[in-house]
């Protein structure tokens, strides 16, 4: 292995030459450069942590633990987990899990693969979203947690987030946080502009179309379309859901239905119409047409107002929940956008143990102290919390007074159930590619649709499976 | 020496070089040819300008005000001060750059040595395959690396290389540029001559090797071990492969986690502090690179010696 292609590049300017007499010292300043710049970038005198196999940050676990505690491994990414191991560590001390951080999503998912194939190196718990536990559980590399009665927390669990991970009896891994949708909205620029806050779709493009009217500028929201788990939470939540799956070999995928077409036309006409912005989720731009008025509401995941109030500056206070429009008056549906769950990685060698953690991290009030706390804030899966006076009365400076965990809360609750396909990676990885021309405008979404139908069944065929157009 | 007498602009610093105007280039020429770079030059300094600029803001200040104007309230200070904190869940800045420093000290000087020997060997000793062997270096560079992906990772795996920081260090330590580096400037530089004098004066191989060749290719040993620290520095793909704790994360893959973090919304300003990090990231190779570019100018272009 080389060390990289950085100096080819370089390579030709190094014309050979001879030595001259200043050369020694050249070499000396050079060296002296590269040790101090290593002094003035690391004041720290803590030395090389990587040579002293980083006890120093280690302090995400494995300090303080008994000597005969079981060590357990977990594998996890969002911020504050560490500090709910630690009380996990301080309050069962014959066990001792020790965190890693091995990248977040997707790049997790390929370190876990790659050590579950080569045999060595997977930890026994690891984080998985949602979507993602149907691909490892197919491989035969998820422990089934009921046999370890982690079943008893069911009634605890958002029934939504339940079926997620479960297949009849066999429960594949402990549901932590969910990300249920609601319509989050400038109700100071809904008021200006007199709209009332729409409670079916067709209401909310109507609304739409009397904003853009009485303002070129302004979209009443964003759709980015190259975003696949928005829009499939928003799928979700319009009844259009396009997988079904409930494990071995056969797979629903279906792009193309009345439910499905009809979602695709709906937000293509708005896009068409400009009525919604096409930016991408995240962007400096969506943060900035939220708060100029370019976007007059965000429809928004439960974990989505934390990061926007740090991200928005001149609107902080306007913005309140409503519960999402719904296809039918009278429905009330909900969508989730993201969320985690713990799963034990078969090999593990104390499966047990690292059961009665993942039972502890998803479903224990004190495990929820921390996980819905300042540092971590995440969106509960637990009911118990959910249902909780206090949370429901937490208010965000970005929504002044107005108490929207409520709002949130109700959604967790009226989750539509989902089940994810165990193509799931490959979905995510094509879906960009494919919807970019969405964005662009040299393609709509309905086509879009029809060329992912196409391109995810092949693919699916191509795995072995049986596909499905339902 | 003589010449030096006689023509005063010989006697500047920078002797031999000619003041545009005697190329006889027409002033049109060179104003667009300055423009031209001035152009380049924005291109290249923007995004470091936007780096400092933004380092000093909140995270909605970012968003929201002009890139590449300053919004209040002044956080440079903390934004730094959070380099040294977990603050994402994703790990500490500081024990990246630390991992970094060590990744790229270690690497860098094993590249260099290697480097020197195996150069040193194509370059003035006849053996069987020579060439063969030297065009198979050269062809591991036409191997994409990220081809290799899976099947080292598996490798790494059995020898236990995984979550160690000799899997970082010892293939970092074999550089074919440097190699062909190292080859081209001792074919140039070391006569073969006076290695000949010296073998019929009775000196052994090693102390040839140490006493003769090595101080004559001094430019080339300070040339490859510069590229190589640039080239670990900026190494991603491999310890974003063989690493699956953050604690022993160089910059990059711990700046791309933390990059991560901060999409995935949390309650920390996660977006200036990654600014902070990037521009703090390069200060250490912007200061190398000025040594590295004063030492290509000092010894590449020194006359020839006559052997």
């Amino acid at each position: 292995m080389r060390t990289s292609h950085g100096a080819g590049g370089s390579a030709r300017r190094a014309f050979p030459g001879p030595g001259g007499r200043r050369l020694v010292g050249l070499t000396a300043a050079a060296l002296v450069a590269v040790s101090a710049a290593a002094c003035s970038s690391s004041p720290s005198t803590a030395g090389p942590g990587a040579a002293s196999g980083g006890s120093a940050s280690g302090a995400a676990g494995g300090s303080g633990c008994a000597a005969n505690a079981t060590p357990l491994t977990f594998w996890g990414w969002s911020a504050g987990y560490d500090l709910v191991v630690k009380e996990f560590n301080k309050t069962h001390p014959d066990v001792c899990v020790k965190l890693q951080n091995a990248g977040a999503t997707t790049a997790e998912y390929v370190k876990l693969n790659d050590a579950l194939k080569a045999g060595d190196g997977a930890p026994d718990v690891a984080q998985l979203e949602y979507f993602e536990v149907p691909s490892f559980e197919i491989t035969h590399n998820l422990v089934d947690l009921s046999q370890y009665g982690v079943a008893s927390s069911r009634a605890d669990i958002a029934p939504a987030a339940w079926s997620q991970v479960s297949q009849g009896s066999a429960l594949y891994a402990m549901p932590v946080d969910l990300g249920p949708l609601a319509l989050y909205y400038n109700s100071k620029q809904f008021s200006a502009a007199g709209l009332t806050v729409p409670t079916t779709w067709d209401q909310f493009a109507t609304a739409a179309d009397k904003l853009h009217a009485a303002d070129a500028n302004a979209a009443i929201t964003n759709f980015d379309p190259e975003s696949t788990q928005d829009v499939l939470a928003l799928m979700q939540q319009y009844g259009a859901f396009p997988f079904t799956y409930s494990g071995g070999t056969s797979v629903g995928i279906n792009f193309t239905g009345a439910a499905q077409t009809a979602f695709a036309n709906y937000w293509q006409g708005l896009i068409d119409k400009k009525e919604v912005t096409t930016a991408s989720d995240f962007s400096p731009a969506q943060w900035a047409n939220l708060d100029s008025g370019a976007n007059a509401a965000r429809l928004s995941p439960a974990w989505g107002p934390v990061g926007m109030q740090l991200s928005i500056k001149k609107t902080i206070g306007d913005w309140r929940a409503a519960p999402m429009p719904q296809a039918q008056a009278g429905q009330n549906l909900a969508g989730n956008w993201g969320g985690s769950t713990l799963a034990v990685v078969k090999g593990s060698k104390h499966a047990k143990q690292a059961a009665e953690f993942a039972q502890w991290f998803g479903g224990s009030a004190d495990a929820w102290k921390i996980l819905s706390g300042p540092v971590a804030g995440a969106f509960p899966g637990y009911v118990p919390l959910l249902n909780s006076p206090d949370f429901q009365n937490t208010t965000l400076p970005i929504s002044s007074d107005a108490k929207s965990n409520a709002v949130f809360a109700d959604a967790a609750q009226h989750l539509t159930q989902t089940q994810w396909p165990p193509i799931m990676t490959a979905a995510l990885t094509q879906w960009t590619s494919t919807f970019a021309g969405v964005t662009k405008g040299t393609e709509t979404l309905p086509q879009a649709f029809q060329t992912f139908q196409k391109q995810l069944s092949d693919y699916a065929k191509a795995q072995g499976f049986t596909v499905t157009a339902s | 020496m003589k010449r030096s007498t006689r023509t005063p602009l010989k006697q500047r610093p920078d002797d031999g070089a000619v003041p545009v105007r005697l190329y006889g280039l027409r002033r049109g020429t060179t104003t667009f040819l300055t423009l031209v770079c001035a152009a380049f030059a924005v291109f290249i300094l923007a995004p470091l300008v936007w780096l400092l600029i933004n380092a000093t803001k909140t995270q909605a200040g970012v968003y929201a005000g002009p890139g590449f104007w300053f919004s209040k309230p002044f956080r440079l200070f903390q934004n730094l001060a959070d380099l040294g904190k977990d603050i994402s869940g994703a790990g500490v800045y500081l024990h990246w750059m630390q991992n970094t420093l060590v990744y790229a000290v270690a690497g860098a000087i094993g590249a260099t040595a290697l480097s020197a020997l195996a150069g040193y060997g194509f370059s003035r000793f006849r053996f069987r395959g020579a060439n063969s062997l030297f065009y198979l270096v050269m062809a591991t560079l036409l191997v994409p690396i990220t081809a290799l992906a899976l099947p080292l990772f598996l490798v790494y795996a059995k020898v236990g290389l995984v979550n160690s920081i000799w899997g970082m260090i010892l293939p970092s330590m074999v550089s074919p540029v440097g190699i062909y580096l190292m080859r081209t400037f001792i074919d140039a530089s070391v006569p073969q001559d006076m290695i000949a004098a010296a073998r019929i004066d009775g000196a052994g191989e090693l102390r040839i090797f140490f006493r003769i060749a090595l101080p004559l290719c001094l430019p080339g040993l300070v040339t490859v071990l510069l590229l190589s620290v640039v080239a670990i520095w900026n190494n991603y793909f491999l310890p974003l492969i063989i690493f699956s704790r953050n604690d022993l994360y160089p910059l990059t893959v711990g700046l791309s986690s933390l990059s991560q973090a901060a999409e995935t919304g949390t309650q920390a300003q996660l977006v200036p502090v990654l600014i902070a990090g990037g521009l703090v990231t390069v200060v250490p190779l912007i200061v190398l690179f000025l040594f590295l570019e004063r030492y290509f100018r000092g010894g590449a272009l020194r006359g020839s010696l006559t052997g």
